[in-house]
């Protein structure tokens, strides 16, 4: 009784928030349309202060896969206004002499639970919760963000887990201290659906006295989008009738459903947890059946077996450089994985599903890079940078903001000691839009994050 | 326990071995300071000659290192190898007790599997011994471990381990204690009054008569007791406990180990930790530090590095942890030594394997570049003696599936878009 009269109560605050949030029509006696706003929880980070900035002398690798021996990199307002071997520096610049140093854009980690697995990470409660938006689960203080953030990673993608077929909404986050979510969040990032297939949702539904096999969870998938296209059909009719005049009644709103239609409006990209390459295979087919677009697989171990099919799908893998072994859909993970999805003109990722692995994206990618080169797969530094870089971005929707030392693109920029591809290197310096974010150097700029004050200083973890 | 281990190896020693020179490498000891252009003589499957003046005996095979750096074989302090293909589902996994209701008694020995591939992959990427460990048995003691050889023989084990015991398989580490302590004082008690017990005049024990006997040796100083555990207040209750019961106590994880190192150096008790583990644990454990071991180093404690415990893909990862250690103050030689002769040290077998001296088995390691670096790899790989191609069957999927434009049944020409 008390659940049913708590949900009629929030359905009518939420009717309330929509017709408010609708624009106005001409004056006629029809309600005004219904308009769902698809950002209700909009990003507040506002960039820190940043100065114009000059780093010379460094060896640059700008992400995109070039490389620059001896260069410069400059930034202003937030943003990279020049990159090159010969910079006329603008008067006024701060400089910062990067001989013996590297420089990169910020690492982008395109699966990581970070902030979401204090929460638990997985919503386990039915094997549809496409209703559920990770961002809610965020723990900005959770003491591991500084952590990233001294690794190099400037951006990630928080995902709910992989207990379920649709596991809900991802959110992207910059590594920045913030009193909510809302002031971590990139701004205007894509959403991104979480879906998974294989041993996890398989487990935890046989568990739950559901669909146990592969064949039921595609049973389970292809249900859920019939209905989305049904729901998205009734939407755009409604959408139509009101256009052309007529007095009609807007669909019920259902948050499951919205995800599963911004989807098919192509709007939310998938983002989908797939170790095995016969399921990818299965999955491709059923997003062709459905008429909507996939990301990319994240823990595609078996990526290297359908590299092609991958490559001409225009579908990004996140991988592991050395992952296997630890289930049967993980056995068949190879070290070349990453070089050889690369090497059929793939957009390779690395990424680390893992608060530790994803302190050491950099080494990742350079022991795959070696194991490609000992078969015959040869890539230069700047190439593998952009498994840790441009490719990511991609992924998540945002190669035209972050990803490479471009100009007008945002001063995401790391400042290592050493080659980024070595075991030895550490990032000294962490900026993000501009502004210094990360000194290595200087324990005023290292984040200690609300609870973790009190029990460590500093540095203390690195 | 140390002689057991001899005996075992001696049966052990390969049938046949051939005389193998590896010339011209830098050769990390694991010992002494590293020798440039050096050579080790390997015969009858042992080390036999190690410098930069050593005869080559006309019937060698001669390993041309030049460029190339030269390590004892790796150890692995903690692993699974030999005791699961994967950890879920249809592969078998003989890791643990898992809730049988047997602890301290259960011993991994009867289930070594020398057909296992992980042993293989771990053998390609320069693991040569390893501990197999058994992994929680939902109490605090989880067994007993062994000591292998990783070169899929049915003799691989060589040694006996250690106990294992989990701490934080208790409900609380204040039970934890309590239960450890209570433990311990029946065990004397059962040992002292082992004739009343079979007699079935004794008190209600905790543990099973058989568990109880396992920890016998134990409490006798006889086998060592492996402990995980990380923080700072758990370290020193161990030190305490080892004061308390005289008994020969290592601890693994021991995140917070750098705390308390003096004190580690006083009770002379080694640690095993993850160079990776520097994350906030919890509020009872924030101090978990990339520089543990750095620190460790400087305190004098004997440690070795591991990769981690209960997964199977972590033959490379020793070898990239221990280059983490270095980027973050620890010593390349010590971190060298904390893969190899620490490891053969802290289980006592030293003796046999461990670094590149006279007189040890020949497990021997050639890389293309420093070992400890992330883009290095293996080039050889020798173990008492014999020479084992770097192929797994890891190698041969990648290379089934390296070029998919040939034509082959897993190539393109089966798939049409």
């Amino acid at each position: 009784m008390k659940f049913s009269k708590f949900l009629k109560l929030l359905t009518c605050v939420s009717a309330a928030v929509i017709t408010s949030a609708a624009f106005a029509q001409e004056a006629d006696n029809r309600a005004p349309m219904v308009v769902i706003d698809k950002d209700p929880f909009p990003s507040t980070y506002v960039p820190w202060p940043s100065e114009l900035t000059a780093i010379t002398n460094a060896h640059i690798l700008t992400g995109d896969g070039g490389e620059i021996e001896r260069g410069t990199v400059v930034m202003d307002g937030g943003k990279i206004i020049a990159v090159g071997e010969t910079i006329d520096i603008p008067a006024g610049a701060k400089i910062i002499d990067g001989s013996g140093k590297w420089v990169t854009p910020g690492i982008i980690d395109m699966h990581s639970h970070m902030g979401i697995w204090t929460d638990g990470g997985n919503e386990v409660k039915a094997p549809n919760t496409a209703d559920v938006w990770g961002e809610h689960s965020i723990w900005p203080q959770t003491p591991n963000f500084p952590a990233a953030l001294a690794a190099g990673v400037t951006t990630q993608q928080n995902l709910p887990g992989s207990a379920n077929r649709f596991g809900g909404r991802g959110v992207t986050l910059k590594m920045v201290p913030s009193r909510s979510t809302e002031g971590m969040k990139f701004p205007g990032a894509p959403y991104g659906l979480k879906m998974a297939c294989g041993e996890n949702p398989r487990g935890v539904h046989r568990s739950q006295g559901r669909f146990a096999t592969a064949m039921g969870q595609f049973a389970g998938y292809r249900t859920s989008w019939i209905e989305a296209t049904d729901y998205k059909n009734a939407w755009d009719k409604y959408y139509e009738d009101y256009k052309a005049g007529k007095d009609v009644k807007a669909p019920k709103r259902d948050l499951k459903l919205e995800t599963l239609m911004g989807v098919l409006n192509g709007e939310i990209s998938i983002q989908m947890h797939c170790y095995r390459a016969d399921e990818m295979v299965d999955v491709i087919n059923m997003a062709r059946e459905f008429h909507y677009k996939i990301a990319a697989f994240h823990h595609a171990v078996e990526a290297y077996k359908i590299a092609d099919i991958l490559a001409e799908n225009d579908i990004c893998a996140g991988m592991w450089a050395d992952w296997w072994g630890f289930k049967l859909e993980s056995f068949d993970g190879i070290d070349e994985n990453i070089p050889m999805m690369a090497a059929a003109g793939g957009c390779a990722i690395v990424h680390s599903d893992s608060d530790t692995g994803g302190q050491r994206l950099n080494q990742e990618a350079a022991k795959a890079w070696a194991d490609g080169e000992r078969v015959g797969l040869h890539f230069t530094r700047g190439e593998v940078f952009r498994w840790l870089t441009l490719n990511p971005a991609k992924s998540i929707g945002l190669a035209d903001q972050i990803g490479s030392l471009e100009v007008g693109k945002n001063a995401d920029v790391v400042i290592w000691n050493g080659d980024p591809l070595s075991v030895y290197a550490l990032a000294e310096n962490v900026f993000i839009d501009g502004a210094l974010h990360y000194d290595r150097n200087n324990t005023e700029n290292q984040w200690i994050t609300d609870h973790a004050i009190g029990y460590v200083t500093a540095g203390d973890h690195q | 326990m140390r002689y057991l281990a001899i005996l075992i190896v001696l049966f052990a020693a390969p049938a046949l071995a051939e005389t193998i020179a590896i010339v011209g490498g830098k050769i990390h000891t694991a010992t002494g300071a590293p020798i440039e252009n050096g050579t080790v003589l390997i015969e009858n499957g042992k080390i036999t000659a190690v410098g930069t003046n050593v005869q080559v005996p006309t019937n060698a095979r001669v390993i041309n290192a030049g460029g190339k750096e030269v390590t004892p074989g790796i150890m692995s302090s903690s692993s699974i190898y030999g005791l699961s293909e994967g950890a879920t589902r249809i592969f078998s996994s003989d890791t643990s007790a898992n809730d049988s209701g047997m602890t301290a008694s259960f011993d991994v020995k009867y289930a070594l599997n020398s057909g296992s591939v992980v042993i293989e992959e771990g053998r390609r990427q320069g693991v040569t011994r390893a501990v197999s460990s058994p992994t929680s048995s939902g109490d605090i003691f989880s067994g007993t471990s062994a000591i292998i050889t990783m070169d899929n023989k049915p003799d691989m084990r060589f040694a006996e381990g250690p106990m294992h015991a989990k701490f934080e398989n208790a409900q609380n580490r204040a039970v934890a204690w309590n239960r450890i302590r209570a433990i311990f004082d029946q065990v004397l008690d059962y040992e002292r009054n082992k004739s009343r017990v079979m007699r079935g005049q004794s008190q209600d024990y905790l543990l099973s008569i058989a568990d109880m006997e396992a920890l016998v040796p134990v409490l006798k100083g006889n086998k060592k007791l492996v402990i995980e555990m990380g923080s700072e207040a758990e370290i020193s209750g161990a030190i305490q406990l080892k004061k308390d019961y005289g008994i020969d106590i290592v601890i693994q994880g021991a995140q917070e180990a750098w705390k308390v190192a003096d004190d580690l150096v006083a009770a002379d008790i080694p640690v095993i930790i993850v160079p990776e583990d520097n994350l906030f644990g919890n509020v009872t454990m924030a101090g978990t530090t990339f520089s543990n071991a750095a620190r460790l180093e400087k305190a004098g404690v004997n440690f070795s590095l591991i990769s981690g415990n209960g997964s199977l893909y972590y033959g490379h990862h020793i070898l990239q942890f221990a280059g983490m250690a270095v980027a973050h103050g620890m010593s390349h030689d010590g971190a060298i030594r904390s893969i190899t002769i620490n490891p053969a040290q802290i289980f006592g077998v030293d003796r046999i394997v461990g670094s590149i001296e006279v007189g040890k088995d020949a497990d021997v390691v050639v890389w293309d570049g420093d070992p400890l670096e992330v883009t290095s790899n293996t080039d050889h790989v020798i173990i008492r003696g014999v020479e084992y191609d770097l192929v797994s069957r890891r190698t041969m999927l990648r290379d089934r599936y390296l070029n998919l434009d040939r034509g082959e049944p897993f190539g393109k020409r089966y798939y049409q878009n």
